[in-house]
């Protein structure tokens, strides 16, 4: 054939057609080869770099109070960390190449939302590594924001990690009691450190599908695998407190109060329920913002009310009381000659005021907080018969309440006790105590001789509603006689209707009491000159108490006596609240209207007569003015007002003062005032 | 002497059958292929299957149009230059935005597009098709004389000097592998239209020559050729796109993961749906699926290969020839690219690829091509008839080389 021709041609186009034919059977060899023979090797291939592993945390547990309203609860939500390695444009990340520097893109449009220098995170992203955070627990906003910056500029390489974030909804509230959290979900401090394992957040691994670009994708699969893509988030127990936040509210105002005012060192209050041992409120100042605890001093975030140890003076006398009655020592009516002052071997022990009331029954001495009388009673109860009934009150070891950091306070060995060792056991010195120590003891002369186990986690409760674990009211024993506990709340009645604790008085409502002023222990050992520790502990109402409470202030300025200082912020502390529970009072008269109980909180001890006055200068000293006459008591909270300090000599009504009246003295300088 | 095509009664019934079973199937993997990257990029997920379908829309009325008008007009002079200057200057054009842009914002580093409005136009896809009309007229004219090819005689030259240019300028783009293509598709006319056997063994050592010498003179290329048979040695830069490609085709399996449920599209396979569109209809569809592929472009290669062995006349059977290169040619060298046959080159895959110019191209082409059989069939009607309906017949289609 001619090679020239069209039949020539059409041979020629044939035989490439043949070619084309080679090519299509190649083809379909090579796709056997690949969608049959290898098929299973690409498809784990596939699979495996669209799937991903990740850990998802749950929220942390819920705590609650006793109404179920919320004190801490946890959110999730995104931290943002960086692949520095896929921070780049290119094919693999599912990015087109270009010219753009997707870091210093990154860093500057990332840096204002993030609040970390340019610079910083552009350092961070040519780090190299696959893994670096950037910021964790970003609230909402700025995640919205950060997501809307990848989005908008395909910024490869940022991606987002769940996480829980703890927040605290009413901030400084039982702050001590909640504790905190850290990053990874790990409790520090408080319920949280205590009841970590019950509501730390689970975590739990899964795989996700994910684009190139390492989205997740939802709804598309290979191979029916869909359950793995999501889990279902775990939901945690809810710890319910005892706490009533109302309540808890009320405390933590007066507290914030009592310390502008005072300028205390430190602080602690705790209103307890006498028969069941739940916990109502607690406070402890110093305190902050678990929210933000990293900015307060770590001293803040000890809970006072179980941890600090103190001596505590006259509020121990009522428990020493309960001994001597039980024991058959003393009924109410047993005299005490009472002369200003007792001598034990080779210490004098004097009333406060040094006065003398001459022969006084014992609900005299109880009522006006005499020394001599309580001296007199503890040498004859004898160190072993204090001790080991200090014992049976619960004093010496922890009162097992569920709060992480609880101290035992110290009680002597009788057997090292001398004769004034015992003397002033009985005045309250020489013991160390918690202040939940105290009030659980003063809670059994309230509820008739049941020391009882104080709790604050009322119940824990599943997702599902079960109930994990429940406080109950558990009594430790019955350490009085109803009798005895009968006499002895009447004695606390008269403290603060006729007594030393008269501040602490609510009109029309029955008030059980004891105030107490206590030196404070040096930390050298011995007594800190002129630091006292002023503490009130009472319930209320006297003879079927719902509310037991004490109050204690370390080291006030100024005015330092319990009466003074402490009973008020009981008073006030509790007329609110029982106002506010509906508690009605035993005798309407002279009651003051709900409108006025609100106001309670901001008003002040009102004087109730006209009374010498100091003059504060303008330079910052004070007028001395004429202090001939005054009464002791009167004196006393005068010169405390100003931040002066009394040194009397005496008792009575003053005769003698120096500096003299009309003096400027400075703020902290003693007067001298004797009295007869 | 009707002939029937297979299952049909003439070819021409089969190209269209196959064509809109095709277009049906190209229309469904378009949309599952683009639709993530169409919600990202224009938050529209219809963007390209509603652009596709619009394409395929026009590519119907342009075959309507080219087979009214009928092959010889489109292979007139005046049409075949003015078709050229047309691509010329559109190849230029781009070359200018290529210098002026700096190639700053172009895609995929490169300018291959032309925006003409809403439209960007591929005019390489345009310069294709007038490259083998040039051949099927210059070409066609010396295999009517029954001489030899002289590939720089006065017939033959134009033709070479024009795919120079074009080639030139789409290389410069750059674009290589059309380039290439534009190359082989002369080369092939060449070939058929009977290029002496000297001067093709010349050729076809020169290019090898030049493709080894290019290969070991850089270090670049040879890692590429190396990527190119084990796309795994370079797996995260430039064996990505090839191992993406191989996991898209081999996790379909035998029969795939049904329509719409392939993974290749979420960003991992470049090109998802134009170039790399047949990977994700191999995932899809499985290798079952992909055998029936097969068999529709088989059918319509057979009646592509029917119709040009049926052309008498020497300028028809070239055209014929070159339109079944671009479209079944194009076709298999696609798949073969795709599933790592061949070296990746940015060849479409008519039908099942997203691309406006290259599917009104080959929708054009295949007006052509079927003009050509109209014109078959026509002169065999006349064939068949009685001499007095001949001379009616002859005097309505007027053919001007009866009259002489």
């Amino acid at each position: 054939m001619k090679r020239y021709t069209l039949g020539a041609a059409k041979l020629r186009f044939k035989f490439i057609g043949l070619l084309l034919v080679v090519l299509l059977l190649a083809v379909t060899g090579r796709l056997f080869w690949l969608q049959v023979v290898r098929s299973n090797e690409l498809l784990a291939e596939t699979k495996a770099q669209l799937t991903s592993d990740a850990e998802k945390l749950s929220p942390r547990g819920r705590i609650v109070d006793r109404n179920g309203e919320e004190l801490a609860v946890s959110i999730m939500t995104g931290s943002l960390y960086v692949d520095p390695e896929k921070m780049k444009d290119g094919e693999e990340n599912g990015m087109t190449k270009t010219d753009r520097n997707v870091r210093r893109l990154g860093a500057d449009l990332l840096a204002p939302v993030l609040q970390i220098d340019a610079d910083k995170l552009y350092a961070i992203f040519n780090g190299g590594g696959r893994f670096v955070w950037l910021k964790r627990t970003l609230s909402p906003k700025e995640e919205t924001q950060i997501r809307q910056i990848i989005k908008d500029n395909k910024l490869p390489g940022l991606y987002f990690l769940q996480e829980s974030k703890r927040y605290y909804t009413k901030k400084r509230v039982a702050a001590q009691i909640l504790g905190f959290v850290g990053t990874d979900d790990k409790g520090l401090s408080g319920l949280e450190y205590q009841l970590d394992e019950v509501l730390k957040g689970s975590k739990s691994s899964y795989s996700y599908l994910k684009d190139a670009a390492g989205q997740q994708l939802l709804g598309l699969f290979v191979g029916g695998e869909e359950e793995q893509l999501r889990q279902k988030q775990e939901e945690l127990p809810t710890v319910s407190l005892t706490l009533d936040s109302k309540m808890q509210y009320v405390l933590e105002d007066a507290m914030d109060d009592a310390m502008a005012r005072t300028k205390a060192k430190g602080a602690a209050a705790i209103i307890m329920d006498p028969y069941t041992g739940e916990i109502l409120g607690m406070a402890s100042r110093p305190t902050f913002d678990p929210n933000n605890f990293g900015s307060s001093s770590a001293d803040a975030w000890n809970n006072r009310a179980i941890s600090m140890i103190y001596e505590p003076g006259s509020v121990f006398k009522p428990i020493v009381g309960c001994m001597g009655l039980t024991e058959g020592i003393i009924t109410p009516d047993t005299i005490f000659q009472d002369n200003g002052s007792i001598r034990i071997a080779d210490r004098v022990i004097h009333n406060w005021d040094g006065e003398g009331l001459g022969p006084v029954p014992f609900a005299t001495i109880i009522k006006f907080s005499i020394n001599t009388g309580m001296v007199q009673l503890g040498m004859q109860l004898g160190a072993e018969r204090l001790i080991s009934y200090a014992k049976k009150f619960g004093f010496g070891e922890p009162t097992g309440i569920d709060l992480p950091g609880e101290e035992s306070g110290i009680l002597y060995n009788p057997k090292d006790m001398y004769e004034p060792d015992v003397a002033t056991m009985a005045i309250g010195q020489g013991i160390a105590v918690t202040p939940l120590q105290e009030l659980r003891a003063i809670c059994a002369i309230a509820n008739g001789g049941q020391l009882v186990r104080p709790y604050i986690i009322k119940k824990i409760t599943a997702a599902d509603g079960t109930v994990l674990q429940e406080g109950q009211t558990q009594v430790v024993a019955n350490i009085l006689t109803e009798q005895v506990a009968r006499q002895m709340r009447e004695m606390m009645e008269k403290v603060v209707s006729e007594g030393g604790g008269k501040t602490a008085a609510i009109k029309g409502y029955r008030i059980a009491g004891k105030t107490g002023t206590a030196e404070k222990l040096a930390a050298g050992g011995g007594y800190a000159s002129g630091q006292y520790i002023a503490s009130f502990v009472g319930f209320v109402p006297a003879d079927k108490p719902r509310y037991a409470m004490l109050v204690m202030l370390d080291t006030p300025q100024g005015a330092f006596y319990g009466s003074q200082v402490s009973a008020p912020i009981f008073r006030d502390t509790l007329q609110q609240i029982l106002v506010a529970k509906g508690i009605q009072p035993e005798d309407s008269k002279g009651l003051p209207s709900f409108e006025e109980m609100n106001a309670v909180g901001k008003v002040k001890n009102m004087p109730e007569r006209p009374l010498p006055v100091l003059q504060k200068q303008a330079d910052g000293t004070l007028l001395l003015p004429e202090l001939t006459g005054t009464e002791m008591r009167t004196a006393a909270e005068l010169l405390e007002q100003g931040g002066l300090r009394m040194k009397p000599y005496g008792g009575g009504r003053v005769w003698q003062q120096r500096p003299a009246a009309g003096t400027a003295v400075p703020p902290g300088s003693t007067v001298e005032l004797w009295f007869k | 002497m009707k002939r029937r095509f297979l299952l049909w009664d003439n070819p021409r019934q089969a190209i269209f059958t196959l064509m809109v079973v095709l277009l049906l199937w190209g229309a469904i993997n378009v949309y599952s292929a683009s639709y993530v990257s169409a919600q990202d990029m224009v938050g529209n997920g219809m963007y390209f299957l509603k652009r596709y379908l619009i394409f395929a829309g026009l590519g119907l009325v342009a075959i309507r149009f080219i087979r009214k008008a009928g092959y010889r007009f489109f292979l007139r002079p005046l049409m075949l230059w003015g078709l050229f200057a047309l691509a010329l200057l559109m190849l230029v054009a781009v070359m200018v935005i290529g210098i002026m842009h700096g190639h700053s914002n172009a895609i995929n580093g490169a300018t291959r597009w032309l925006a003409l409005g809403p439209i960007s136009v591929q005019p390489s896809e345009l310069a294709k098709l007038v490259v083998i009309m040039l051949s099927a007229r210059y070409l066609g004219l010396g295999l009517r004389q029954e001489r030899e090819l002289a590939p720089l005689g006065k017939r033959a030259l134009p033709v070479v000097i024009v795919t120079i240019v074009f080639c030139l300028l789409i290389y410069k783009q750059p674009d290589l592998g059309t380039a290439a293509i534009v190359a082989g598709l002369l080369l092939g006319m060449f070939i058929i239209a009977g290029l002496p056997r000297m001067q093709l063994f010349v050729v076809l050592l020169g290019g090898l020559a030049l493709a080894v010498l290019t290969t070991i003179s850089s270090p670049y290329r040879l890692e590429r050729i190396k990527v190119w048979f084990d796309p795994w040695l370079d797996e995260r830069n430039t064996g990505y796109q090839m191992v993406q490609s191989l996991r898209a085709i081999g996790s379909g399996g035998l029969t795939g993961t049904g329509w719409g449920h392939g993974i290749g599209k979420f960003f991992y396979l470049p090109e998802a749906h134009t170039d790399f569109a047949f990977a994700i209809l191999c995932q899809e569809n499985g290798f079952l699926g992909v055998l029936l592929l097969l068999l529709l472009f088989t059918l319509l290669g057979a009646a592509f290969i029917r119709i040009t062995l049926g052309a008498r006349n020497q300028s028809a059977f070239l055209l014929a020839a070159g339109v079944t290169f671009l479209i079944i040619g194009q076709a298999a060298a696609n798949m073969a690219m795709v599933c790592g046959i061949l070296p990746v080159i940015g060849v479409p895959l008519i039908f099942i690829s997203y691309g406006g110019s290259s599917m009104l191209v080959s929708m054009g082409a295949i007006g052509l091509l079927l003009s050509v059989y109209d014109e078959e069939e026509r002169l065999a009607r006349i064939e068949e008839a009685s001499p007095e309906q001949r001379r009616e017949m002859l005097q309505v289609v007027g053919g001007r080389r009866w009259r002489s």
